[in-house]
């Protein structure tokens, strides 16, 4: 009988033991985040975009090619490339990069956006930003990028718009000024 | 009393409906021209809509026209015109179109066609486009285009839909007219009751009566949909919907025509399925007696 109970512990604490580590991958699955696929095509060394037509914004899933005007791309140090729907997911990843991207803000190599009057294909770094305005993107409230600040002050005058900021100013509470939803 | 077999009740229709042919063709006549009207004229608009909604895409954001205090169209001078058009933000494209080229450099265009990036640009853009050129000037955007279009097309339906009122009141009478045998119907639902029918026996041959000629008038009122609207006779019915155009209409995808035909079939059936079987569901509670007295007075 006494055996009996020895076995009957050994298997109850082999259990415990198997069920613990069962919690415990659970536990490290839920911190790390799945890194989404990059895209087909990275830039062109101009920075130019080459959205291919199953390059899906690795914050909402939804197909690039079908929001081109508002599309943009970061490009990390290893040469990947990710696209974005529009220029609001593109803000949240360069702001949370290990959230989105699964990598470290270090990676990030350069950001390109679309100029909002023109359409050019520019440095998202050097574009001035304008939120608030009543111009919709394919999230909701569009977060513009323009070329220059001579075009910032056109379109405001057109479209209004309450904060102009550039990517480098851009922090959690800025993030949460503009929108008013916490970050990412 | 087992119900009727449906084989037993189909020849009973038919029979029924041998003896008295007059009612079954003025209805299916009437079912095959309202689905046939009704049909041709939601296809050819559907049609109309997709191709003025093609043509807008492939034209320009605005078109721009200089006119005089009549609100007359004047000659516009084209390059710097165009020059000032240019240097406006948000402008992606200005060309001139029609007018007079001139070796002198005055030169004079028509209208200029402009385009911008963003959708959203179209109409933002517009009193910037006014300030920059030093002429009085009227500007249409794709939006307003498309919304002329449309009510062009819309009001033209709507006199169509006015003028065939008459059309839909004289169908009307003969639906009535062939109506007038309500009474026979009553007194032959409470025989059939009083035989031992259920409301669902009654509904079958009701159901079977009307389907043996509203079948086929349906097929035809369809043939006729397509022939009219998609088919050899689309022309002459695009000149009746749409009046004169210069546009060749754009073709439905398949399932869209499938989807336009169901609704109009859907939308002409309901009401008339409803009138064949509410009298016997009507009958259900009613004493048969009654219907007999009632049928027979």
């Amino acid at each position: 009988m006494t055996s009996w109970n020895s076995i009957a512990l050994a298997v109850a604490l082999i259990a415990f033991a198997l069920a613990a580590l069962a919690c415990s991958d659970k536990g490290t699955g839920e911190e790390q985040q799945a890194t989404p696929e990059a895209a087909a095509k990275g830039l062109t060394a101009d920075g130019q975009m080459q959205v291919g037509p199953e390059d899906r914004c690795p914050v909402c899933a939804m197909k690039v090619a079908e929001h081109p005007k508002f599309s943009s791309a970061i490009e990390l140090d290893d040469g990947r490339t990710f696209y974005f729907c529009g220029t609001g997911c593109l803000l949240r990843s360069w702001l949370h990069p290990e959230v989105h991207l699964g990598v470290g803000k270090s990676h990030l190599k350069r950001a390109v956006t679309r100029d909002y009057f023109e359409g050019a294909q520019i440095d998202a770094g050097t574009a001035v930003w304008i939120a608030g305005s009543d111009v919709i993107g394919p999230m909701g409230p569009a977060l513009v990028p323009l070329a220059s600040a001579e075009e910032a002050d056109v379109f405001k005058q057109r479209h209004g718009g309450k904060h102009t900021f550039r990517l480098a100013e851009m922090t959690d509470d800025r993030w949460r000024e503009i929108t008013g939803k916490p970050s990412p | 009393m087992t119900s009727p077999r449906s084989g037993a009740l189909l020849g009973w229709a038919l029979g029924d409906l041998k003896s008295r042919p007059a009612e079954p063709l003025l209805v299916g006549a009437a079912l095959t021209v309202l689905l046939a009207v009704a049909g041709t004229g939601v296809l050819i608009s559907e049609r109309a809509a997709l191709t003025y909604e093609r043509v807008l895409e492939q034209g320009p954001s605005l078109v721009l026209h200089r006119v005089d205090d009549a609100g007359r169209e004047r000659p516009i001078p084209a390059d710097e015109s165009l020059s000032a058009l240019r240097a406006v933000p948000g402008v992606v494209r200005a060309e001139g179109r029609g007018g007079e080229p001139s070796e002198a450099g005055d030169s004079t265009i028509d209208e200029i066609l402009v385009d911008v990036f963003h959708a959203q640009e179209e109409a933002a853009i517009v009193p910037d486009l006014q300030l920059a050129v030093d002429w009085p000037s009227r500007i249409v955007t794709r939006e307003e285009a498309r919304t002329v279009m449309l009510r062009r097309a819309s009001n033209r339906g709507s006199l169509l839909g006015i003028a065939s009122l008459p059309a839909a009141l004289a169908i009307a009478a003969l639906m009535l007219g062939a109506g007038r045998a309500r009474g026979d119907r009553r007194r032959e639902i409470g025989l059939l009751r009083t035989l031992g029918w259920t409301t669902a026996d009654l509904a079958r041959l009701f159901g079977l009566r009307a389907l043996v000629f509203g079948l086929p008038a349906a097929a035809l009122g369809i043939l006729l949909v397509l022939l009219l609207a998609v088919g050899p006779g689309s022309a002459a019915a695009e000149e009746l919907v749409l009046g004169s155009s210069l546009l060749e209409l754009e073709q439905l995808g398949v399932g869209a025509t499938i989807l336009a035909i169901a609704a109009v079939f859907a939308i002409v059936w309901v009401p008339w399925l409803a009138g064949i079987f509410w009298p016997v569901l009507r009958s259900a509670a009613a004493d048969p007696r009654d219907l007999i007295d009632e049928g027979s007075a």
